[in-house]
């Protein structure tokens, strides 16, 4: 009899264990999972205080890199804004990422004008530029496109550029993209679980 | 042609002595009904709000209006004595990319409410007359087709907030 209830009890915990991985594996993100579809952050760019700087100056920290322009007065904003609320509600581990985000608009957007920028946003903000070729390298790796509209008779111009964030672990290897739609809570949600597997 | 112009200077003379005080109220009167007549769209608007970013940058101006008229409303732009230029445009989403495009007119049916919200239509406020600081609030007229307007104090909010 004794023996019987060890078997089954046996039997039921590895049914448990098989379903509690199960869960595991199921568990959604609540971005897009584009692990292993993504080649690992690499770029030759101009930070805000005008120096030269490669993606291994980010190693370590979670990175979420953007491309957009200071003078996109709605998108741009409204997702740093977002991102911004996602990282406050990592609390103190916000610390463990940066928001890089990319100017596709270097003719406007000059070191201070992103150093200004950026840091509105939070200190975990980081503005970057580069010349087209340094931008193109980084936008073509990625697949994404940016194109500038025609100026109008006061010389402004809009910029389309790509709505995505993409997400890099501290090694970074590609993980997530989000997007300019994407919600401060899930996105708050991702990171704290790509902080606490890395 | 003389003698008709001495008799309108006349009865403009008569009217003078009779009511000048009179004359001067009924235009008055008269002046801001027809201003109140022009300006008071039936409508009601709410979570008016500019986003500040630093420098003079392009801001974004967002609220809620609904239309309390029995009549349709077009909503045609909007101009403040705080900005240079403002502009309705909208933003738009197509693969993955963000763009914006100029709004001529955006119509609200009687009892429907439309919303200017991040991402999607707002205010391009542009060449702020002076620097704008959080928590203070800048008055922004939306123009409707037909000449009427509606002036909307908008609040002015942080770069970190919807």
């Amino acid at each position: 009899m004794a023996w019987q209830h060890w078997r089954w009890m046996a039997i039921a915990s590895v049914i448990a264990l098989f379903g509690l991985t199960a869960c595991q594996q199921q568990e959604p993100w609540a971005l897009d999972n584009i692990t292993g579809l993504m080649p690992k952050l690499e770029f030759k760019l101009t930070n805000d205080n005008g120096q030269a700087v490669t993606a291994d100056a980010y190693h370590g920290k979670l990175v979420l890199l953007y491309f957009g322009y200071t003078h996109c007065p709605d998108v741009c904003p409204t997702t740093l804004a977002t991102l911004a609320q996602a990282l406050r509600g990592l609390g103190t581990d916000a610390d463990k990422v940066r928001v890089l985000f990319v100017s596709v608009d270097p003719a406007r957007d000059t070191a201070p004008v992103l150093k200004s920028y950026a840091a509105a946003f939070g200190p975990q903000f980081v503005g970057l530029s580069g010349d087209k070729k340094a931008l193109d390298a980084l936008t073509r790796r990625y697949r994404v496109v940016y194109s500038l509209d025609k100026s109008d008779a006061q010389g402004n111009y809009a910029v389309n550029h790509s709505s995505g964030v993409f997400i890099f672990d501290g090694s970074g290897k590609a993980r997530l993209l989000g997007s300019s739609s994407s919600k401060a809570a899930e996105i708050s949600r991702d990171l704290r679980r790509l902080l606490a597997s890395g | 042609m003389t003698a008709s112009k001495s008799a309108r200077n006349t009865r403009f003379t008569r009217h003078r002595r009779i009511h000048p005080f009179g004359l001067m109220m009924a235009v008055i009167i008269a002046l801001f009904t027809c201003s109140l007549a022009l300006a008071a769209p039936h409508v009601s608007v709410s979570n008016a709000r500019i986003r500040l970013l630093p420098g003079d940058l392009p801001l974004a101006g967002y609220f809620d209006l609904t239309n309390r008229g029995d009549e349709d409303l077009v909503l045609v732009g909007a101009s403040s004595a705080a900005f240079k230029m403002v502009h309705m445009h909208r933003s738009l989403e197509h693969g993955g990319t963000s763009s914006m495009v100029p709004v001529g007119r955006r119509e609200i049916k009687p009892g429907a409410t439309v919303h200017f919200s991040p991402g999607g239509y707002h205010l391009m406020l542009m060449q702020a007359a002076a620097p704008l600081k959080v928590g203070e609030k800048v008055p922004v007229a939306l123009q409707f087709a037909g000449g009427q307007t509606l002036q909307v104090m908008f609040a002015v909010n942080g770069a970190g907030t919807e």
